[in-house]
């Protein structure tokens, strides 16, 4: 990887990132003596977006408790996976993704092409959520069976962000020996 | 970072791998029914990602990041959170075959043996959870 592809150690791809992150910090009253640091850009897109699924994951529960009082129990019960899974994994472990790469000391040694694994998980994993939460209540309310290799994409992809949190983490996180 | 912290955040990791991984194929059994089997494992998939991935996580960085004391050792008795690492693991695997092989009380077992870990995790850390004397501003 060139230099002329990073930014203060952040890769091209989180340009447009670190440049909304300038001009928001532009705008953050900085008292004396304090410094202006901010979060790697992949972080700040991982933590948006977890709180954006967290906003949806609420409100599909609002959905899912009105449908059933409104005596349509069959079709709360079809919202539920997905109200779940926007919770745990559109939340939850979006969320962790995000901080992990922040807070876990970054690997000097690591390949050129680790800089690019952050970004292929981020949508990765929104890709295949997207996916199946569109998807899976089709199935199950039309018994679309011609969409079903959707959901198997969806199925991929979101393994795949996982397969590549954990190829990320596995080197960041290491004892004092190594460090 | 310490050794617990690494090991017990790697755990997770194959936690994670794992818990997708059913997922996956949990999600690919409902659009190509391959065997009514495979229902039996959401349980595990459950257990792998709340338990195994994200509790197991917290615990690890816990351990790393919590106040450390001035004197003696900085984490104070790590081997008690080497047992509660150790129980929690083997509730996880005892009570996720369990549920997959059907075994109600063995099932109950591994239930108990996560709970244990949770509380040795907790004697450990409630000492190294004290205010600061210094207030720092957020």
């Amino acid at each position: 990887m060139s230099q002329g592809n990073n930014v203060a150690g952040y890769h091209r791809y989180d340009r447009i990132l670190l440049e909304s992150n300038r001009r928001s910090l532009q705008n953050r009253p900085v008292g004396n003596g304090e410094s202006a640091c901010g979060m790697p850009p992949i972080t700040i897109l991982f933590v948006r977006t977890a709180f954006f699924y967290l906003v949806a994951g609420l409100a599909t529960g609002i959905l899912m408790e009105s449908l059933s009082n409104c005596g349509n129990p069959v079709l709360a019960g079809v919202l539920l996976s997905e109200y779940v899974h926007m919770l745990t994994v559109g939340w939850l472990t979006q969320l962790i993704f995000g901080v992990a790469y922040w807070m876990f000391p970054q690997n000097k040694d690591s390949a050129p092409w680790h800089e690019r694994v952050p970004h292929f998980v981020f949508y990765s994993l929104n890709l295949g959520l997207v996916i199946r939460i569109i998807v899976e209540p089709l199935i199950r309310l039309q018994d679309a069976a011609e969409l079903g290799l959707l959901l198997v994409l969806a199925a991929v992809l979101q393994f795949m962000a996982a397969l590549g949190f954990t190829i990320i983490c596995w080197s960041r996180v290491r004892g004092k020996r190594n460090a | 970072m310490p050794e617990l912290t690494v090991l017990a955040v790697r755990l997770s990791l194959l936690y994670l791998l794992i818990g997708f991984a059913l997922g996956a194929a949990i999600l690919v059994n409902e659009a190509y029914p391959i065997s009514a089997r495979l229902w039996s494992f959401t349980k595990l998939h459950l257990d792998c990602l709340l338990l195994g991935f994200m509790v197991q996580l917290a615990l690890g960085v816990a351990f790393w990041i919590l106040p450390r004391f001035m004197k003696g050792a900085p984490r104070g008795k790590e081997s008690i959170a080497w047992a509660a690492l150790a129980l929690l693991n083997a509730g996880i695997v005892l009570a996720g075959l369990a549920s997959v092989i059907a075994i109600p009380w063995l099932e109950i077992c591994g239930r108990v043996l996560e709970m244990a870990g949770g509380l040795l995790f907790l004697v450990h850390a409630w000492r190294r959870l004290y205010a600061s004397e210094v207030i720092c501003r957020p």
